[in-house]
């Protein structure tokens, strides 16, 4: 060896009394907790309202914490020794799982203001107002309809009369539409009833709270026992465990996410609830790990390279969202079937078209102009420019949880309730990830390939 | 360590083109880069079988300029597809399919495809053609080629090469820099001075 | 132990058989085309032109008569043409998923068989490119394609995913060749440097364009081929999922879902893996790679088909209950009923048991490393997963809304010998390169090597211990 390698011994990684880190939890347990007071008054004010509101705020944490699973066990399955370094932190943000099991509580309490096959109706549900999109988008906008015409200059020559042949206004469906849903309902009670449901609901929280504290085991009793024998069975384990990690997590964005809808679906809607899990918690880990490079608690073994590469994976799950997210769209978009397209009125048109700036903004600021800034490899390395890569994706994450699932309420209004909630239930799970952090080593210094990992250069 | 000129006796008429030295190991060849550019060198090379990590140090180059190319392709082929495709759907011969207008904004989904194969075609072009074009290549001709024992470059063994143009080639002075480098062999390559 | 050997004991293993020398590794891989060809290679070049040939009349009859010499008919009008094109374009995927995801994920072991996989990309496409080519009946008019000006002023319509397709496969095609070439032009020059005939040197110098090692070539090279790896990698995703678009924008049921794009892109990327498995394992016997093709490589190859298979499996399922959800009548009477129960029910269980049963052998280490089973289980891929699209197309045609136009399809003896002819061109394509050119990345396999690692000790030292041979990589496969 002509140049020395570096080599983990030199460090504890752990947080040092003195550091801002230690007893930040208590902070945003305060937080939380004050969020929490002020979402319990929501409930008083408008229960439909909270209802929604929660399941917005718990998704916001919830995911979080799957794509830090998700981003252990593939960590194991591809051997990568690149990430062993940023491994713990993600552990930490996965560890919290079984607390989910606790704050899904209101929200099981609140099922019938949520589902509408429980008995729910909404003001703007997607089935519901077709003919304020006749009246809004087709009626004033007649004149210019003919596109064709217009662009021939053809609407000098001839008189709208000729163009406009009278009809009969379309009849109301309204009743057609109820009785064709109660039947689309009635079909699914097999799938969608409360008792299967919530049976449904205990075995995901518990497939996961296990693989958390798996991974978590495994990993922290390494830190000292160094035994390869963790190693190789978190790696053996790890195919399994993504397998149950897909299938749960697909059925639960059935679950809680598309049957608020009552005739709405899509198949790829799983992986596009995934897709944003993972790029979110990429975001918040690159966020961590540079708070906790910035105290000195990491000392070199996340640096530049390493930053790096998340920084391209955080630009890849932003391709990856993106193209999950258009294919959705698209398909749905060009085919135009009323069931379906519904979704995409309901935050275009419908809801007196109020969803339309978020929707625009959604492309903007999630998919385009981060898109194109992490491109280069230069913003990727230079940390600040990154932390605010993430810093974006993260704000846009909650936008767009909140546009999936607050325009099922109705038209775009911003409530204190929304931001109590979120606040509530991400300072609760905050506290938790900070809490855990001050017990263990901050980088897996137990783990076999950290040495390959400090010693990591990007080609 | 064997050091010879390629026509073997001295010879008035033909000048040095190029000095190229062997090394067995990439490492060597790295050290020997070092070497070079610490004496101040400006037009030498290294020859390689594979790219030798760390040598764009070891030389003192500059990061590759090929990525400012591929943007400016990508812009085009982006700008390019919607130009084209607002134009002849939209402008010259209106299309209106499915209740979808021809031209942007309203058509701007159903471009997305074309959109984005042009925007990676022509970035696929820049970076093909502006890495020949930063390279200079193709060139058949080069002083380099006139040594025997460089075709071992694309097989195992490491070079440098220092051409006779630098402003501080001297072939004394260079040859004894190669060899300090511990080159295993270094030759003159010569010409007709003609 | 330092930190870039392998750790054996979390199944780590050394890339390049340990021992072997930069030479070594030149030699192994350039003798191929350098010695006469051995006789399986003649064998096998006989047999795949002679199904070149049938291709060739296939279509010149085809040109003469018509679409009608083929079975499609009301309301089959797409079957087994469509079916061939996206077969052929999905087996393409693979090369470059090989060459460019795996290269931006720094798998190594991707060396062994990158160059192969992108070969195969290539004539892949070429074999997918001549069915919409010659699908379109008129083929003298398939100009009309193109945006070309023209006197009646008519452009293509761009909202139409058969011209997206026209452009999605044209750029893969046109990037795949230049990746490809890119990734050529160190090795021709090896090639041209150990040539010991004029016509060879000429030939090989003529493409290597004078490449001379040089570092401040390899600086902008190595950009170059890493923007290519990273535009390729979107670009096999929108290829693939424009194909899908052909099925996925309309509102026939069973081709409108909104998973279609990723479902197609894995399962193009998983019979890519079974078609580049099936060839490489040819290769390697008939040109005996097996220093440089190791039992390593083909395991991990295995892993993938297992991974992408369970992603294809997840895709149907997802299908499966979705129909099933949805409540629609036409997606229930579809997925549910038609498909397998339906008159092609023999089908759709082609498709789902080679694709979704078989691959599961691969849990089992004793079947990821035993030839003969990946060998017939890729072949058996291949064929499942022509059935994938064979169903997806036809099945979904022969029974839409109407029960008074509903019809079976039967395929004719030139459908059969034209999709068959087009085995017979991407294999001989394939051989020709196998002949004539490097199967495998020398260059690349060098830089994987413990004498590509500046920090390696060189002769002296590795003299001393003999020992440290066995672990001559920088890196396990990551």
């Amino acid at each position: 060896m002509s140049t020395p390698s570096k080599q983990a011994s030199a460090h504890d990684y752990r947080i040092p009394a003195k550091s801002p880190w230690a007893g930040s939890w208590r902070i945003a347990a305060v937080i939380g907790a004050l969020g929490l007071g002020g979402a319990a008054y929501g409930y008083t004010q408008d229960a439909d309202r909270f209802a929604f509101s929660y399941l917005f705020a718990l998704w916001l944490p919830l995911s979080i914490a799957l794509g830090a699973l998700f981003f252990v066990m593939v960590l194991h399955v591809t051997k990568a020794s690149w990430g062993v370094t940023v491994r713990r932190v993600a552990e930490m943000f996965m560890r919290p799982m079984p607390m989910f099991a606790v704050l899904v509580i209101p929200l099981v309490l609140l099922m019938p203001h949520l589902f509408p096959w429980l008995g729910a109706k909404h003001p703007a549900g997607p089935v519901a107002d077709t003919s304020a999109e006749h009246a809004g988008h087709r009626g004033p906008a007649a004149a210019s309809e003919e596109p064709l015409a217009e662009a021939r200059g053809a609407q000098d020559k001839e008189p709208a009369a000729f163009r406009d042949m009278p009809y009969a206004a379309p009849k109301p469906l309204e009743h057609a539409e109820a009785r064709e849903e109660q039947q689309i309902l009635a079909h699914k009670a097999i799938y969608l009833n409360k008792r299967f449901f919530l049976a449904r609901l205990i075995g995901y929280l518990l497939i996961w709270a296990w693989l958390a504290q798996r991974y978590f085991r495994w990993s922290t009793e390494q830190d000292k026992t160094r035994a390869l024998e963790n190693t190789s069975a978190a790696q053996s384990f790890a195919p399994g465990g993504l397998i149950l990690f897909g299938l749960t997590l697909t059925f639960f964005s059935f679950d809680w996410f598309l049957s608020i809808n009552p005739t709405w679906y899509s198949t790829i809607f799983g992986v596009q609830l995934f897709s944003q899990a993972a790029l979110a918690f990429t975001a918040i880990l690159i966020l961590v790990t540079l708070g906790l490079r910035k105290s000195g608690i990491l000392g070199d073994a996340v640096n530049v390279e390493h930053f790096h590469d998340l920084g391209k994976l955080l630009f890849g799950w932003i391709a990856f969202w993106s193209y999950i997210t258009f294919a959705q769209f698209f398909l749905t978009w060009y085919s135009n079937i009323p069931d379906e397209v519904a979704f995409f009125h309901a935050r275009w048109h419908d809801n007196g078209g109020t969803w339309k700036s978020l929707s625009l903004a959604l492309v903007a600021l999630h998919f385009f102009v981060p898109f194109w800034f992490l491109m280069s490899r230069n913003v990727k390395r230079r940390l600040p420019l990154l932390g605010l890569g993430a810093v974006c994706m993260l704000v846009m994450h909650v936008l767009e949880v909140y546009w999936i699932i607050l325009p099922v309420y109705g038209p775009l209004a911003f409530n204190f309730v929304d931001v109590a909630c979120a606040v509530g239930l991400v300072g609760v799970y905050m506290a938790a990830v900070l809490r855990g952090m001050e017990d263990y080593a901050l980088v897996p210094v137990g783990d076999p390939r950290l040495d390959r990992a400090l010693n990591f250069e990007n080609a | 360590m064997e050091t010879q000129t390629r026509s073997g006796r001295p010879d008035e008429r033909r000048v040095p083109t190029i000095i190229v030295a062997e090394f067995d190991t990439a490492r060597d060849v790295l050290h020997a880069a070092e070497k070079v550019r610490d004496a101040g060198y400006q037009r030498w090379d290294t020859h390689t079988p594979f790219p030798v990590h760390g040598m764009d140090r070891a030389m003192g180059l500059d990061d590759s300029r090929l990525g400012w190319i591929v943007i400016c392709c990508a812009v085009t082929g982006l700008a390019g597809a919607v130009v084209m495709m607002h134009w002849m759907n939209g402008i010259d011969y209106p299309l209106i399919v499915g209740d979808k207008p021809g031209g942007a904004p309203g058509a701007l989904p159903s471009m997305v495809p074309i959109i984005f194969e042009l925007t990676v075609l022509l970035s696929a072009f820049g970076a093909v053609f502006g890495m020949l074009g930063l390279n200079r290549l193709p060139q058949h001709h080069h002083p380099v080629f006139g040594s025997d024992r460089i075709r071992a470059a694309t097989d195992d063994k490491f070079f440098i090469s220092i051409e006779a143009d630098d402003p501080k080639f001297d072939v004394d002075k260079t040859r004894a820099l190669l060899e300090k480098a511990h080159a295993s062999y270094v030759e003159v390559v010569e010409e007709d001075a003609s | 132990m330092a930190y870039w050997e392998p750790i054996r004991a979390l199944g780590e293993a050394p890339l390049v058989k340990p021992g072997s020398s930069l030479k070594d590794v030149t030699h192994e891989i350039a003798r191929v085309t350098e010695t006469p060809a051995p006789r399986g290679w003649w064998l096998a070049f006989g047999l795949a032109s002679m199904f070149a040939g049938i291709f060739a009349l296939s279509v010149a009859y085809l040109f003469y008569r018509g679409i009608g010499v083929w079975g499609n008919t009301a309301p089959v009008y797409w079957a087994w043409d469509i079916t061939n094109f996206v077969w052929w374009v999905g087996i393409g995927h693979a090369g470059t998923l090989i060459s460019a995801i795996l290269f931006i994920f720094r798998q190594k072991w991707r060396t062994a068989i990158n160059r192969f996989a992108e070969a195969m990309t290539i004539f892949a496409v070429i074999c997918a490119l001549i069915f919409p080519g010659i699908h379109v009946g008129r083929v003298w008019v398939v100009y009309y394609m193109f945006p070309l000006p023209n006197q009646m002023s008519l452009w293509p319509n761009f909202k139409s995913p058969l011209i997206w397709d026209l452009f999605a496969v044209g750029t893969y095609f046109t990037v795949s060749l230049l990746f490809w070439y890119t990734g050529l032009i160190p090795d021709l020059a090896t090639l041209r440097d150990r040539s010991t005939n004029k016509l060879r040197q000429r030939l090989y110098g003529f493409f290597a364009l004078g490449w001379r090692g040089s570092n401040r070539h390899w600086r902008n090279y190595e950009r170059a081929y890493l923007i290519l790896a990273a535009i390729s990698t979107p670009l096999v995703l929108s290829v693939h999922s424009v194909v899908s678009m052909d099925f996925a924008t309309s509102v026939i049921p069973g081709w409108h879902t909104t998973i279609f794009p990723p479902y197609f892109v894995a399962g193009a990327v998983f019979s890519g893996f079974a078609m580049v498995q099936t060839v490489l394992l040819i290769a390697r016997s008939v040109f005996k790679l097996d220093r440089v093709v190791l039992m390593r490589h083909l395991e991990l190859m295995n892993k993938f088909l297992l991974l992408t298979s369970l992603l294809v499996g997840y895709a149907y399922s997802m299908e499966f209950f979705i129909a099933w959800y949805s409540g629609n009548e036409y997606e229930m009477t579809h997925f549910l009923h038609n498909r397998p129960q339906g008159p092609y029910w023999w089908a759709w269980l082609w498709m789902v048991i080679p694709n979704c049963v078989f691959p599961h052998l691969y849990w089992f280490k004793r079947f990821r490393t035993s030839i003969p089973v990946m060998f017939v289980v890729s072949i058996l891929i291949n064929i499942g997963m022509w059935f994938e699209r064979f169903v997806i197309i036809v099945s979904s045609l022969n029974r839409d809304f109407l029960p008074s136009s509903w019809g079976l399809f039967r395929p004719t003896i030139i459908d059969v010998s034209t999709f068959v002819g087009t085995i017979g061109v991407f294999f001989t394509l394939f051989l020709l390169f196998m002949r004539w050119l490097p199967m495998v990345s020398m260059t690349e396999i060098k830089g994987t090597m413990a004498q590509a690692d500046p920090h390696w000790h060189g002769k002296d030292e590795h003299a001393k211990e003999p020992a440290a041979e066995g672990g001559l990589v920088p890196e396990g496969a990551e």
